[in-house]
């Protein structure tokens, strides 16, 4: 019998009041009941707990299934020309018995010929490029470009213009740090061999720094900054508590100098180690700031000082270059180690505004992989006789932490926006030479099947998988350890993913690729990459459809750049700035 | 920048009030129509298709299939405005008459057998992100009232609209949309408890 019962035109023609709640709750989604009915129901709601559970359960339900309208697919590029063949065929098959009718097409030419034509141009950007267009189809735009009678024109140096975002880095400038934001709203197309620089078009000076290595940042967070010296400290620095200077505006096609020095907006403080040097500074304890203008005191704020750096842990080496703030910028987590190597890693949390990051794990052997909404993802380390295992756990906002036995072996693991895939290491560890940590041994750099629970399951134990771990995870492996550091980000929408794997021999620099997720399949085209392997410090961002990197110098001494790919449904396109040492902001 | 075939149904994207279509078949007229309608709905009418069948290409060629009709039945569609339905309507009964024919085609998980392929990584990726107790759970549920959930939730097409796409009265149409969340919510029901199954059944006798 259904839960939702018979009804008739009248209140009372209902199998039950519970059936006819029900029936109410879910129309209601759809359109305003009347008046009467819908007070009625809240009023039966208010008493009745089972049909409001079910009545949430269909908004949840809607809520879902809304969701997936974010995740279009994509048709074939070649569907109008698949169609309008078709439709010729008919055409013609129709009219085949119609002596006498102009047997011409029943599309206009120039029809067939866009539908022709969209695969020659996203065939020569194919080619000319090594940058696929991603998974959009024959957009308007494309097809419009190719529906003149000529033959297709490769594209010319006309700028893509893609929605105007910023793209923030920090440049060593006059003996201190800067801190550049360069507005991207044009890139160049890859055919184009005159592309414009792009120039910062705010720069902040937050003063000398010792040894930064990588920097995170959130739309108007404060910068985390990580040093990379054996001092072991991390820092925060708000520079919209600095009055930046403006600087000019970009000249399109500029030269590739460096821009213009700003003015210094903030006296740096006063450093003993000569400014700007990198590399290590000394005493264990010693601040990445060369002279911290603000010491982790209880009365310290990250932005209590304008262009001041406040010291949210000391004594600590961040491991691996996996670290986050939270999708709302409310907090930042990472994992770190004493420098002291008295215990292995765990994973620090800072909520901005606190005065201190502290540690949420005390185990020693958890690392951080991602945020999962509001909840961190990471993984401990178990030791199954005499191999060490990595297992994955989610540690709830306010809440304790949850094994999650049944992903298997999965280290690091960096969670997709929607939950359902995961990137992260499967297989064995062993233990690093040069400190109390843990490292990759045999197995490979996976993107599988992911699932996790926001409540420990008391009355079953989740089981892990079985033998074939790759095949019940579905896992697809992207590349094969033993990896010594890699990084991994997901975009907003989770249709693109980024992945950085360090070298070998100096995990300071390693390669980039960045991979079409299909929006509806999951599918990864890890043959055809948009971009792949492409030379990359450590570090990078990916959002709002763009990919930003800093280029390691060149072998003939070239200095670094940092380097933007962003995308429309149109097609790619690059720009890269001015000449400098950077660290890109994450 | 924008022109050409669909630059020029940019240009006109607002067919309400525009003339009706309605009137004897010509190939002329009827092409042109077409032309401009998959300009503007393929993507959705594509979108639409493969969340019914779950299947990319077959997807395509449902589409394709639609058009055609279109084209055909061109002289059928009484008012442009109602075009959008009309041709959720046509993609509607294109995608059932499929999956009535074709038996064996299941919503969920569409793994490559029914091509007689092994799956490949990438298929079992996608397996992977179809496998959503929703996606799995819409597969449960009948056809129409799937197709109704889609229509209204995903291709947010209005009442009216909806029972114009399914053939049915404005009443019907609601009926059968509060019928397929109920549906629904069992078919999630269901589709957690073979899941928690499935994870005793995997192990059993395993060490917690």
């Amino acid at each position: 019998m259904s839960i939702l019962g018979g009804r008739g035109g009248r209140p009372d023609d209902w199998e039950s009041q519970h059936a006819r709640a029900r029936t109410r709750a879910a129309e209601r989604l759809a359109a305003p009941l009347d008046p009467d009915e819908a007070a009625w129901l809240d009023d039966h709601l208010g008493g009745c707990a089972e049909c409001t559970e079910i009545a949430d359960e269909y908004a949840a339900q809607r809520l879902h299934l809304r969701a997936l309208r974010d995740r279009q697919p994509a048709p074939p590029r070649d569907l109008w020309a698949r169609t309008a063949a078709a439709i010729e065929r008919e055409s013609q098959r129709r009219s085949s018995g119609s002596a006498g009718l102009l047997r011409r097409s029943v599309l206009a030419p120039t029809a067939i010929l866009a539908g022709a034509l969209v695969v020659a141009v996203v065939y020569g950007s194919l080619t000319s490029s090594q940058l696929p267009i991603g998974p959009a189809t024959a957009t308007p735009g494309v097809a419009v470009a190719s529906t003149s009678a000529t033959p297709p024109a490769p594209a010319g140096p006309t700028p893509l213009a893609v929605a105007p975002r910023d793209v923030a880095y920090i440049s060593v400038e006059d003996g201190g740090y800067r801190v550049n934001t360069t507005r991207v709203d044009e890139v160049c197309p890859p055919e184009s061999t005159s592309c414009a620089t792009s120039e910062p078009i705010e720069t902040v000076d937050i003063g000398p720094l010792s040894s930064p290595a990588t920097v995170f940042g959130s739309e108007d967070r404060p910068l985390v900054i990580v040093g990379g010296g054996a001092g072991g400290s991390v820092v925060v620095v708000d520079p919209d508590q600095v009055v930046p200077e403006p600087t000019e505006p970009p000249v399109s096609n500029a030269p590739s100098t460096p821009s213009p020095a700003a003015t210094p907006t903030s006296p740096p403080p006063a450093s003993s180690a000569p400014p700007g040097t990198p590399g290590p500074t000394g005493s264990p304890s010693q601040s990445p700031l060369a002279t911290p203008t603000t010491g982790p005191s209880a009365s310290a704020s990250p932005s209590a000082e304008p262009g001041g750096a406040v010291e949210i842990a000391r004594d600590v080496r961040v491991v691996d270059t996996t670290a986050a703030y939270a999708p709302d910028g409310s907090a930042f987590a990472f994992t770190a180690v004493p420098t002291d190597g008295s215990h292995g890693p765990d994973i620090y949390l800072w909520t901005v505004g606190d005065e201190e990051a502290h540690p949420i794990t005390t185990d020693h052997r958890s690392v951080f992989g991602s945020w999962s909404g509001d909840a961190i993802v990471g993984s401990t380390v178990r030791l199954a006789g005499d191999v060490h295992e990595p297992v994955a756990f989610v540690l709830p906002s306010g809440g304790e932490r949850i094994l999650l036995p049944e992903t298997g072996l999965a280290w690091r693991p960096v969670v997709d926006p929607t939950g359902s895939a995961a990137v992260y290491w499967s297989g064995t560890l062993t233990r690093t030479d040069d400190g109390p940590g843990w490292t990759t041994a045999g197995g490979s750099l996976v993107i599988g099947r992911w699932s996790e629970r926001s409540e420990p399951s008391p009355d079953v134990e989740p089981t892990p998988p079985g033998d074939d771990q790759s095949k019940e995870r579905a896992e697809t492996t992207i590349a094969v350890g033993p990896i010594r550091d890699w990084d991994v980000r997901w975009d907003e929408s989770g249709e693109r993913l980024a992945v950085w794997i360090a070298d070998d021999d100096d995990p300071s620099v390693g390669r980039l690729s960045l991979y079409v997720v299909d929006p509806f399949d999951g599918r990864i085209d890890l043959a055809n990459p948009p971009l792949v392997d492409e030379p990359a410090l450590a570090g990078f961002s990916l959002a709002d459809g763009r990919l930003a990197w800093a280029k390691p110098a060149g072998e003939s001494g070239r200095t670094s750049r940092v380097s933007i790919l962003a995308w429309t449904d149109d097609g790619f396109g690059q720009i890269e700035s001015a000449t400098g040492d950077f660290i890109l902001v994450r | 920048m924008v022109g050409g075939l669909y630059g020029e149904l940019g240009a006109s994207r607002d067919w309400a009030g525009s003339p009706a279509v309605s009137g004897a078949w010509d190939r002329e007229s009827a092409g042109s129509f077409v032309e401009q309608l998959f300009g503007r709905h393929h993507g959705e009418i594509y979108a639409y298709l493969i969340r019914m069948v779950r299947d990319p290409e077959l997807a395509a060629d449902l589409t394709q299939d639609a058009f055609v009709k279109a084209y055909r039945a061109y002289d059928t569609l009484e008012k442009s405005e109602n075009a959008r339905a009309w041709l959720y309507q046509i993609a509607h009964r294109v995608a059932l008459d499929h999956i009535r024919r074709q038996k064996i085609v299941r919503f969920m998980p569409w793994t490559g057998e029914s091509r007689g392929a092994a799956p490949s990584a990438e298929h079992l990726v996608m397996d992977a992100r179809l496998s959503s107790d929703l996606q799995r759970a819409l597969g449960r549920i009948p056809e129409r009232q799937r197709a109704a959930l889609l229509l209204a939730e995903l291709h947010d097409l209005t009442g009216l609209e909806l029972a114009a796409a399914l053939g049915v009265s404005h009443v019907a149409a609601r009926a059968l949309l509060t019928r397929a969340r109920e549906s629904l919510r069992q078919a999630l029901a269901v589709e957690r408890a073979a899941q928690s199954d499935a994870g005793l059944a995997a192990r059993p006798g395993e060490e917690r």
